[in-house]
């Protein structure tokens, strides 16, 4: 089961409390930060979602021009795709809006 | 009204040029991340955008963020950048080549300054003579685009083999130095022993000391995939890269939610549709327009936008630097220089040397390199007579450097252990100047007459070194040597050597900045 509920191209909502954890999607793509309300996530990428809109940055890198995903692992094993794009050196940071509901 | 917004766009592009790859011409909008959604806006005939492509190429995301957040700090917030990056950088050359006098490097390193850079050296290590050597070494590139006033420092990240067109490539390689003797006085003989020859050592410094030509062939390769992500999981790459993220989230913390953002939004969603925006000059302007716009609405509805911007582009530079330099071991695992040297000993003949430098980085994280230097150094005129043959010697030399302390330490420390070997294939030949006593004699030599001494044989010097980088370009390097003899006189020598290199690639970039 995944917790994040698109309600716009970079915004979601989820439960109050859940329990959220990113991913890297790409042959050579691998996430470098996750920052979810100004506190860094640590290397497991997960996250507990507090009630309200919180800025939630993502940290990716891969080769120039690959195609990325930042995904979201669901409970069910399965994969949430938050977002996909072409990967540039110069913009690694993607910025989404995650509220707590 | 059109040239005005001709000249935004171009003064945009003169602040922003050097963060965007050469192929993306537009000031803001993802176009890299989202190339489709630009396929469309320049589509003829025009096909609508829906709003979540429109949220897509407009939302402060992806390149959109380095894009805004160094024009809103204009040419300062971009050299500021450029300074992280430079800062976390430990390999170049900077001080005199290792045969060089008063030269405290055993080993010519593998990358050269990008721009210009300063170091003085204090001590000798092959030479008998303890000398302040000053050398100032530029890259052909750089200073061109420095004096040009164009982007002095275009970031192109590493791993990133199409950014930069070939000519920029080849130029790159290209640099060159020169030293000046800056000892107060004549030189002060160091050797324990050595006689009569110790007089020989002394007197009025000539003002070169040496000067370099060098080319560095940087032949980067395509990283396999799996190494390339071994090698970005490492715990300094996530340290600053959070950093990063979190200096991104503060600067723009709240703002989804502000009024004049969301005005400003709307605004634009309807221009990038407008037909003013289906030409590519026409999406310029209006993508132009759109940043200052937007940057406008930051300074004005977010508290302390400037001060965190900086710290925002200083946490970006350094997280581009030590990305770069995790990968740069894969990317350029090897690289390969030719260096010509022309040296101007304190009374000694003038020598040129041809130097081929090998060097390799042994670990992931690019922190332990080994490097090779192979010479062949002869008189540049024949010397009289035939007293010596023209080829003076063969130097062979080898460094280990690793890094002591983690990226994200305030002071960096790297430490190195070098071997230098040198075959003096004759006796060296000494150049006297007139009215100098003959060695061992009260006799007055005539004139510029040139004597052989027994040192003929092989020079073996040892070195551990310890290299202080501080943040603000400034590297103290503190060395311990130890000599079998040096070139001129057959005794053996122990000495302290300490240096100061001013990194001009890092201070020009930060000239500007706090």
């Amino acid at each position: 089961m995944c917790q994040l509920t698109r309600v716009g191209p970079n915004s979601f909502t989820a439960p109050i409390q859940s329990s959220v954890t990113l991913a890297a999607g790409g042959a050579a793509a691998v996430l470098q930060s996750v920052v979810y309300n100004n506190t860094p996530t640590g290397a497991d990428w997960t996250f507990t979602v507090l009630q309200g809109p919180k800025d939630l940055v993502v940290v990716v890198a891969n080769q120039p021009g690959e195609t990325t995903q930042i995904q979201e692992t669901c409970a069910n094993g399965g994969m949430n795709v938050l977002d996909e794009f072409n990967f540039s050196p110069i913009g690694p940071a993607s910025r989404y809006v995650v509220t707590g509901i | 009204m059109k040239a005005a917004a001709l000249a935004l766009v171009g003064m945009i592009a003169l602040f922003s040029s050097g963060m965007q790859a050469q192929s993306d011409p537009y000031p803001y909008g993802n176009t890299v991340a989202y190339p489709k959604i630009l396929e469309k806006i320049l589509a003829t005939p025009r096909q609508p955008l829906t709003d979540d492509e429109v949220v897509k190429f407009l939302g402060l995301s992806h390149e959109n963020i380095t894009k805004f957040a160094t024009f809103a700090a204009g040419e300062q917030g971009y050299r500021r950048m450029l300074k992280a990056v430079e800062d976390t950088r430990l390999d170049k050359q900077t001080g005199a080549s290792p045969s060089s006098e008063g030269t405290t490097s055993l080993v010519s390193k593998g990358a050269a300054t990008q721009l210009l850079a300063l170091a003085v050296d204090e001590g000798a290590l092959a030479r008998s003579d303890n000398k302040t050597i000053t050398t100032f070494s530029g890259n052909a590139l750089g200073l061109g685009r420095f004096f040009a006033g164009a982007a002095t420092f275009p970031y192109c990240a590493v791993f990133d083999l199409k950014c930069g067109s070939k000519l920029e490539t080849a130029l790159e390689g290209v640099s060159f130095s020169f030293s000046l003797d800056t000892s107060p006085g004549s030189g002060t003989s160091a050797g324990t022993t050595g006689g009569s020859n110790r007089a020989l050592l002394t007197g009025s410094a000539p003002k070169l000391s040496s000067w370099t030509l060098r080319y560095d062939f940087n032949v980067r390769r395509q990283a396999a995939a799996k190494d390339f992500v071994r090698q970005l999981q490492s715990q300094g790459v996530g340290s600053a890269a959070d950093a990063y993220a979190l200096a991104l989230s503060k600067l723009l913390s709240g703002f989804e939610q502000n009024k004049n953002y969301t005005k400003w939004k709307d605004l634009y969603h309807d221009r990038l549709q407008s037909a003013q925006a289906g030409t590519p000059d026409g999406l310029k302007v209006v993508l132009a327009e759109a940043l200052v716009d937007l940057v406008a609405v930051a300074k004005q509805d977010l508290p302390n936008f400037d001060t965190m911007n900086d710290d925002f582009l200083t946490a970006m530079g350094t997280y581009f630097g030590v990305r770069d330099r995790a990968v740069e071991a894969l990317i350029n695992r090897v690289t390969y220089s030719l260096e010509y040297d022309n040296e101007h000993p304190l009374n000694q003949p003038t020598q040129s040397n041809v130097k081929f430098i090998l060097s390799a980085r042994l670990d992931q994280g690019g922190k332990r390199q080994l490097t090779l230097n192979s010479t062949a150094a002869w008189y540049d005129n024949a010397p009289p007579q035939g007293a010596v043959r023209r080829f003076r010697d063969a130097q062979a030399s080898l460094q280990f450097d690793f890094g002591l302390t983690p990226d994200s330490s305030g002071v960096g420390a790297a430490m190195s252990a070098g071997y230098y070997f040198q075959w003096m294939a004759d006796n060296a030949l000494l150049t006297i100047p007139s009215g100098t006593l003959a060695p061992g004699t009260s006799i007055a030599l005539p004139g510029d007459a040139s004597v052989l001494l027994n040192t003929k044989g092989t020079v073996s010097i040892g070195q551990i070194e310890v290299t202080l980088n501080f943040k603000n370009g400034v590297k103290l390097p503190l060395a311990v040597s130890y000599a079998n003899r040096t070139e001129l006189l057959k005794a053996s020598t122990v000495r302290g050597h300490f240096g100061l290199t001013y990194d001009l690639d890092s201070l020009f970039n930060g000239l500007t900045g706090k």
